[in-house]
């Protein structure tokens, strides 16, 4: 029973006090499907960073020189706008997602219920199932807790230190951050950040588990915005369930007055948040649906329908029809589609060849004698592509308007070259300002033809 | 079979909540933040305009924004929530808390 002495009144001590959670071991369809989801999704985030794409590393976030690979893709710095777009797509996904099939996200696919998934499964492989784990809690300190106990902290340890290692090889190349690991001469950031993410995996799926959902995780507190009556929910059918309590197997409930439920308790048991759904829905639940497993399993067992509890909508529970094409469903799935399109074209029409004109702001212009006015500029060519290209610049746009420097260069693949330019108009043309235009071609057969404009400063004619 | 006694369902007390959503609050908006910023700014250019010569590696760069960021975000959150906290109520007067019904 709660010990909530005196309705908890008692100064200092409004809420109980922390004690450990033992939820029991389930099996059934979604408990194989929730460990079906553990095992491909860590999975890919595990063998993610070995993959290879044309002699590199096929997903790198490569942070030290500043530049993203994703298999085919990579991105450049200026392209960092597309990272702000995936995460506004990700955030909006979530809304979609939730609108449609509920918490789908918490109870299979959030990296809090995949880790914790994997623990847990580390936990009751070495220390046994959900009883003898109480037992050898409550038990003195024999070689059997010892080694038990340290088997399992070393496992875990093992394992964050594993998902650290992991995640940084997202973000520095795999290959060698595992040589420098290797032969102790990793960089201290890469250490650090390899203890901080292990130490956080540990903390997370090793100790706070639900509670990090059910106090730390805003989604779950903003969830409710998200549903509407047709949201797939896990739910108790009160109407067949009530009036709940205990019989003989095989008794007639019905003529007793008794509903369906057989009040075994077994749903609030399997419970990782530990409520009771035949309460109704809670924020605190995560759709894991561990207590639809357990109460089909007692229902096999007493020969009744299975899906006394059930993913099932509002609606359905009303014997209503269920709407797909919904307010709430047609404004996320839009506003979706359209960051998808807006992404996907604007990938496809990157350009892979930037070509930027910088006028030199120290010196507005200068004289030099004869030949004319000449304006100073930074020529910036950054090439995306892995070869490289050679280019001719040229310039027009005034008349009798001539380059001074050398307007041949080549420039190597994924690099960005860097030229100061000198430009000269006759004294008759070059008064005031005009629009000067730099043209960048290849001049190897690739095809590249670019056109940017800059500003050209001459005295003016009155001065 | 249940016995509700041996599911000791725990609850954090208040505080730790506070600090545990304190916590994990600052550090999404953080890393969020970070992400954002630094997809724009060059750790080392930035490091180059403000003469801080002990960051040397971009690495170190990400870091010390990150960590900044965080506690940032943890510092404004703290003071927000002691500044709009409200008042427990306490017992009425005359009244005794823990003894008899209430």
């Amino acid at each position: 029973m709660n010990d909530n002495t005196a309705a908890g009144y008692e100064y200092g001590k409004l809420y109980r006090s922390e004690g450990k959670i033992y939820p029991r071991e389930v099996k059934g369809r979604f408990a194989t499907l929730r460990r079906l989801a553990m095992f491909v999704l860590l999975g890919i985030f595990y063998l993610g960073p070995w993959l290879r794409w044309e002699g590199r590393q096929a997903v790198l976030f490569d942070l030290p020189a500043r530049k993203f690979y994703i298999f085919g893709l990579t991105l450049w710095p200026q392209d960092f706008i597309y990272l702000a777009l995936l995460l506004v797509m990700a955030a909006i996904s979530l809304f979609f997602f939730t609108a449609l099939a509920g918490r789908i996200w918490c109870g299979y696919a959030c990296p809090q219920t995949v880790w914790t998934e994997a623990f847990t499964w580390i936990e009751s492989a070495i220390e046994g199932n959900r009883s003898r784990r109480m037992k050898l809690d409550k038990g003195p300190w024999n070689f059997d807790k010892a080694w038990r106990k340290t088997a399992k902290q070393v496992c875990w340890i093992a394992l964050a230190l594993f998902t650290g290692y992991t995640f940084v090889g997202y973000f520095s190349a795999i290959d060698e951050l595992t040589v420098r690991l290797a032969t102790f001469s990793a960089g201290p950031w890469e250490v650090f950040w390899v203890l901080f993410y292990g130490f956080a995996t540990y903390g997370n799926a090793g100790f706070m588990r639900e509670q990090v959902c059910k106090y730390m995780c805003p989604y779950a507190r903003f969830q409710s915005s998200m549903f509407d009556n047709d949201t797939l929910i896990v739910t108790y059918d009160t109407d067949r369930g009530e009036p709940r309590g205990a019989r003989r197997r095989g008794s007639d409930h019905k003529s007793q007055g008794q509903g369906d439920c057989v009040d075994c308790t077994l749903c609030v048991q399997v419970c990782p948040t530990g409520i009771d759904i035949r309460k109704g829905l809670q924020y605190e639940c995560i759709a894991c649906a561990a207590c639809v497993d357990a109460c089909d399993s007692v229902m096999d067992k007493m020969n009744y329908p299975r899906g006394l509890i059930r993913y099932s909508t509002e609606r359905a529970m009303e014997h209503k029809n269920y709407r797909l094409l919904r307010p709430r469903t047609v404004v996320y799935g839009a506003i979706l589609a359209t960051l998808v399109i807006a992404l996907v074209s604007s990938l496809a029409l990157t350009k892979p060849v930037i070509l930027d004109v910088i006028r030199d702001r120290n010196a507005l212009y200068r004289d030099v004698g004869r030949a004319g006015i000449q304006n100073t500029y930074t020529v910036r060519v950054v090439n995306k592509h892995n070869a490289p290209h050679d280019y001719v610049l040229r310039v027009g746009g005034i008349e009798g308007i001539r380059l001074e420097s050398n307007p041949s260069f080549s420039v190597a693949g994924e690099s960005v070259f860097t030229l100061p330019v000198s430009v000269t108009v006759p004294h008759e043309h070059a008064s005031g300002g005009h629009t000067v235009v730099f043209y960048l071609e290849s001049t190897d057969g690739s095809d590249i033809r670019i056109v940017e404009e800059s500003r050209f400063r001459g005295p003016l004619e009155n001065l | 079979m249940g016995d509700p006694e041996d599911s000791a369902y725990p609850e954090w007390t208040r505080d730790v909540q506070k600090i545990a959503v304190l916590s994990w609050m600052s550090f999404l908006t953080a890393s969020v933040c970070s992400v954002l910023f630094f997809a724009f700014v060059d750790p080392l250019v930035l490091v180059e305009a403000i003469n801080v010569h002990s960051i040397e590696s971009r690495y170190a760069g990400y870091a010390m924004g990150f960590f900044f960021l965080w506690a940032n975000g943890w510092i404004a959150g703290w003071f927000t929530m002691r500044l709009i906290r409200r008042k427990r109520r306490g017992p009425a007067a005359g009244e005794f808390p823990g003894i008899g019904t209430r």
